[in-house]
């Protein structure tokens, strides 16, 4: 779990960087194609997890996603089958693609790495056999069926409101039945372990997850939803047209040239003052502030020394990015990198102090994220009243966040409709059914699981079915919201963004860790990065570079971390009296 | 050894603390150049701590080490390989793809001409092969060795550093009687060569034989020192433990009385097990009845409970469990018939290890308890961990405690109550209590009665021959994939087995 908050810290972070230094970064049609974008390779991502949690792996994707789409264009354009009969017979020759991997696997004891390097070029020449390396596409026609891959059908405000029903009825469900029972049962032993806890703090834990629930209610409620309602229908439209290319907003934002960023700005400073007076900043704000000051309160009385050094970053880091955003940006935003600029003694190259700036407030903003993020445990763990508003306190200021953005009227693409489902199944099949156990236990240690009575064989190739089953899905959506097919390369590389996506979520390629949830936002972090790459005119040179970077970078802070908490852990154990070390341990 | 003679190691108030307790306190001892010092202690009294910090894993917090009356530094491996010490692990560290010469020279291969010197290697390591008397040849690759030469390739890996302080822990754990003899020859010519020896064992009966002197350690301290004529089995275990404690555990129920007309639980006719398969193994195991399986390592003890249990399925024969004959495929053909199986390896095949205790727990009945055969049943699965944390007393913070980070003992546990979880008819233990301190091990004594009691049949395999005669009511024993024969009721005894374990009286 803390692994999770640790990359959503990230995802903000990256997130805030870039909605720093280019606005335009969560305009409605910028942040509609990143959602769309990160689900559209979510759905990839969610399949690969399942491969990735049994130790193997699946490096056919990309050409899974190729054969899927151009099977689909060429079923429906050419063979003129009907898309309600060709979608679900391009997912079962994908799920039967992923049945001839589970085969070879688990029954001629292939490598997984082998088996689907070779699917990778197998399925890649068949798909260019079947379209004879010619493009596809439906052109004009077939429009309902592409709305599949490319409608928008309402906005995040109605996608909101349903959530915080399930988070309502969720809280409701928390609160009576799992912590009533709870209470009841585990009476003793939690008197016995955290007598300091007092009845309203457990109140409060109580019902903690009704109280975000109601929040996001109200904040869909509040939210500039109907302002855009009539718009809505516009916007999509534009959208749809917008999404027939890559990046519409992002090019847009490129293309223009520097000055106008500063128009922008101006632009942008009275919109963040209008929002600063919105309904949709101050009661998610009105929450925040107070159950943060309470807790720093709360940890600061109970256990100062934990406390003081966080808030004492935090101080410094909030302080430095104040003065950043204040002096720097503006300096910033007047350099023009072709011209010289004049630092009142000698003049340099413009380029050098932007880049200089940039790193600057990069480096700024990630201790300030990051010692938020550290306050924020800090004061959740050194109080029972902490811990039991951290849930609404950092929700709250997740909210503040976002009513600075435009997100609540962007507009919902349908694929993330279609991951969100998808995300919800592969989360409850995880967690609660005897196969996502079964996939955990044999990803962690196959012969232990064998030795349980486990069919290993066939559970693990379940999972290679759902991945390719999950490509193909992929396909379908990517082929109908592209509408333009080349065998040759549609879906080059996208095995390599999937299998990113998971590992920077959570999954270890050792096997049997991995988390849905983990994963979406890995998705999410990696279309950010190739978003704000160009919204930020870095320049696509760098693109691989980059997101290589930060998923080397994520990985590595994970491992470290693991280390350090399986160290303390043995040293605890080594130290205890009660549990003697395993020293003489058979082998 | 005289008195006037200098110790070739001294160590003197050492203290190790780790965060909420001290690992070591004052400690002191000496090693005399040329014999065996004997380090024993129960579990967590330091041994292990004391071990790594004299072979540089670990920096002791005070105090110091004396070589040859100068204090040394030991702050890394290389340094302390530098002053002559080496240690053996009791997991080996060899690499089974390279040939024993090559394992010897790891990491520190002599050149010619920016190549490896492989004639060198071969010809300096068949000189420390002859010193440790293994008669194979330097080609040969170590996985293809059985444990108890491997252990000689590490000793023979140690004498070719120039090793004057060699660290033995727990060497025999994986021998078999003919082995640890050969093992023990060695020692002592590698002692009269002038080699100092630091022994840690938990077997005593070794000890007893082996040791010039013991040094006991309780809880990091000293516990006590003992000569030569003062080392017994009691005097040991006495400073182990603080107090007097009887040579072995015993028994507390009467061995059931088995009609011999009953349907036994297990039946096994003619098996032919896929590792041995120029034998045919017959036997059969009573409700209620504790059968101990003895034999010499590499008999096919373990083969056998793995056949048995199907996770390498019989070549041929029948398998009858309580009177129905059952085909047995998969371990789950086997679970389903009542069986379990505590295996030998319980970090590799008895336990997920970075699972926690509850999913251990509830691994293998989490199907059969599961609503509709999809839905887990969680609040089952607490019951279950409950269950088995209470009765079977396994010392963790809670549930949800990754297992990895329990003791040996209680990781065992966790194996036991996963089986325990699905009430088998028999439950077969493949060395239940390798590796586990002693009260872990009476307590898991104490459970194999019980469960015995309560009727569940139970065939161990143990390489303990005290555990074998003082627990069982039959023993069946193996001589190299063969069942040579069982001895029951007071013909049990140490004689009877090993004429059956070397195969030098065969029942036909």
């Amino acid at each position: 779990m803390n692994k999770t908050l640790g990359i959503f810290g990230l995802l903000i972070f990256v997130c805030l960087f870039t909605a720093l230094f280019n606005p335009a970064f969560v305009s409605e049609a910028n942040l509609f194609n990143i959602t769309r974008q990160t689900a559209q390779y979510g759905i990839l991502s969610l399949g690969v997890a399942f491969v990735i949690i049994t130790g193997g792996i699946d490096l056919s994707i990309g050409s899974v996603v190729g054969l899927g789409a151009s099977l689909l264009l060429l079923m429906i354009s050419d063979w003129n089958i009907p898309p309600s009969i060709a979608i679900p017979c391009v997912i079962a020759v994908c799920a039967l693609i992923g049945l001839v991997h589970g085969l070879l696997i688990t029954r001629v004891n292939l490598q997984p790495f082998v088996v689907t390097l070779c699917g990778l070029l197998v399925y890649r020449g068949a798909a260019r056999w079947i379209s004879d390396d010619r493009p596809l596409g439906l052109g004009t026609d077939y429009e309902s069926i592409r709305l599949l891959g490319s409608g928008a059908p309402f906005s995040y405000t109605t996608l909101a409101i349903g959530a915080s029903v399930v988070a309502i009825l969720f809280g409701l469900y928390h609160a009576l039945v799992l912590h009533g029972g709870q209470a009841s049962s585990e009476a003793d032993a939690t008197a016995t372990k955290s007598p300091k806890g007092s009845p309203s703090v457990a109140l409060l834990q109580r019902w903690s997850w009704l109280l975000v629930g109601v929040l996001l209610l109200a904040f869909a409620f509040i939210s500039p939803s109907s302002e855009t309602k009539k718009a809505s229908v516009k916007s999509a439209t534009a959208n749809l047209e917008a999404s027939t290319d890559m990046d519409a907003a992002a090019a847009k934002a490129s293309n223009t040239p520097l000055i106008k960023i500063k128009k922008d700005r101006v632009k942008n400073k009275i919109t963040l003052e209008q929002r600063v007076s919105r309904p949709a900043f101050i009661l998610p704000a009105a929450v925040f502030l107070p159950t943060f000051l309470t807790m720093i309160v709360g940890g600061w009385t109970s256990k100062r020394k934990v406390i003081l050094k966080p808030m004492i970053a935090s101080l410094l880091a909030a302080g430095f990015l104040v003065a950043g955003v204040l002096f720097l940006l503006p300096v910033y935003q007047s350099v023009i990198p072709g011209d010289l600029f004049s630092l009142g003694f000698a003049d340099v190259s413009g380029r050098l102090v932007a880049g200089l700036i940039m790193v600057s407030l990069f480096a700024i903003l990630a201790s300030a994220v990051g010692a938020a993020i550290w306050l924020l445990s800090a004061a959740a763990s050194c109080s029972p009243l902490g811990k039991a508003l951290l849930p609404l306190t950092g929700f709250a200021g997740l909210l503040t966040l976002l009513s600075m953005t435009s997100l609540m009227s962007s507009m919902v693409p349908a694929p993330m409709l279609i991951m969100i489902a998808l995300a919800v199944v592969s989360s409850v099949v995880l967690n609660c059914t005897v196969f996502g156990r079964y996939l955990k236990a044999l990803g962690h240690n196959e012969e232990a699981a064998r030795y349980s009575g486990i069919n290993t064989k066939n559970t693990t190739m379940l999972a290679y079915v759902f991945c390719s089953t999950a490509a193909g899905l992929g396909g379908v959506l990517f082929a109908l919201q592209i509408n333009s097919v080349q065998a040759s390369v549609f879906g080059n590389f996208y095995e390599l963004y999937a299998i990113a996506a998971a590992v920077l979520g959570g999954c270890s390629l050792r096997g049997g860790d991995g988390n849905i949830i983990g994963v979406v936002i890995g998705a999410a972090i990696i279309q950010v990065l190739y978003n704000s790459i160009t919204v930020l005119r870095i320049g696509d040179k760098l693109e691989f570079a980059i997101v290589g970077m930060v998923i080397l970078c994520g990985v590595m802070v994970d491992e470290i971390v693991r280390n350090l908490v399986a160290k303390r852990a043995l040293l605890k154990r080594d130290s205890n009296p009660d549990g003697p070390p395993a020293e003489a341990a058979g082998g | 050894m005289t008195e006037t003679q200098r110790p070739l190691l001294e160590v003197q108030g050492l203290c190790k603390q780790f965060p909420g307790v001290r690992a070591l306190h004052q400690v002191n001892f000496d090693v005399m150049p040329g014999e065996v010092l004997a380090l024993v202690g129960e579990n967590g009294a330091g041994k292990s701590t004391l071990m790594k910090i004299l072979a540089g894993v670990q920096p002791p917090d005070e105090g110091q080490i004396l070589i040859d009356g100068q204090p040394v530094s030991l702050a890394n491996v290389n340094q302390a390989m530098d002053q002559g010490i080496a240690l053996i692990h009791q997991e080996l560290n060899l690499a089974g793809n390279l040939s024993v010469a090559a394992n010897i020279y790891l990491g520190r291969e002599p050149k010619r001409f920016g190549l490896i010197d492989s004639r060198a290697i071969r010809s300096a390591s068949a000189q420390h092969l002859q010193a440790v008397g293994l008669q194979v040849s330097p080609d040969t690759l170590v996985g293809e060795l059985s444990i108890g030469r491997q252990q000689m390739v590490e000793i023979a890996k140690a004498l070719s550093i120039d090793t004057r302080i060699l660290i033995m822990d727990e060497p025999t754990s994986s021998l078999s009687q003919g082995e640890v003899e050969r093992l023990f020859d060695v020692v002592r010519s590698l002692r009269d060569r002038g080699v100092s020896i630091i022994y840690i064992s938990h077997r005593l009966a070794e000890i007893e034989e082996l040791a010039d002197r013991v040094a006991v350690l309780r809880d990091g301290e000293n516990a006590g020192l003992l000569e030569k004529d003062q080392i017994t089995h009691d005097a040991m275990v006495s400073r182990m433990v603080g107090r007097d404690v009887s040579r072995f555990y015993q028994r507390t129920s009467t061995p059931p009385t088995i009609d011999s007309d009953a349907t036994p639980i297990l039946k096994v006719t003619d098996l032919v097990v896929p590792d041995h398969p120029q034998h045919k193994v017959s036997f059969e195991i009573h409700a209620g009845e504790i059968v101990g399986m003895a034999g010499l390592v590499g008999a096919g003890r373990t083969e056998l409970l793995r056949c048995l249990f199907g996770v390498t399925p019989p070549v041929d024969g029948d398998i009858q469990i309580d009177g129905t004959y059952t085909p047995i495929h998969h371990p789950i053909d086997a679970i389903k018939a009542g069986l379990g199986l505590v295996p030998e390896d319980r970090k590799e095949q008895g336990l997920v290890i970075d699972f926690a205790v509850e999913p251990n727990v509830s691994l293998a009945s989490l199907k059969a308890d599961a609503s509709l055969g999809i839905w887990i049943d969680r609040q089952r699965e607490q019951v279950e961990a409950a269950e088995g944390i209470k009765d079977l007393r396994i010392k963790t913070p809670s549930a949800d405690q990754i297992v990895r980070y329990l003791s040996g003992g209680n990781q065992q546990k966790v194996v036991l109550s996963k089986w325990l979880a699905m009430n088998p008819k028999l439950l077969l233990l493949d060395e239940p209590t390798r590796g586990i301190d002693i009260g872990a091990k009476e307590e898991i004594y104490r459970l194999m009665e019980s469960l015995a009691e309560s009727g569940m049949a139970i065939l161990f395999v143990s390489s303990e021959m005290e555990e074998v005669i003082s627990l069982s009511d039959r023993v069946l024993v193996m001589h190299e994939g063969h069942l040579t024969g069982q001895v029951s009721g007071g013909d049990i005894n140490e004689a009877s087995i090993m004429n059956l374990a070397t195969g030098i009286q065969a029942v036909s």
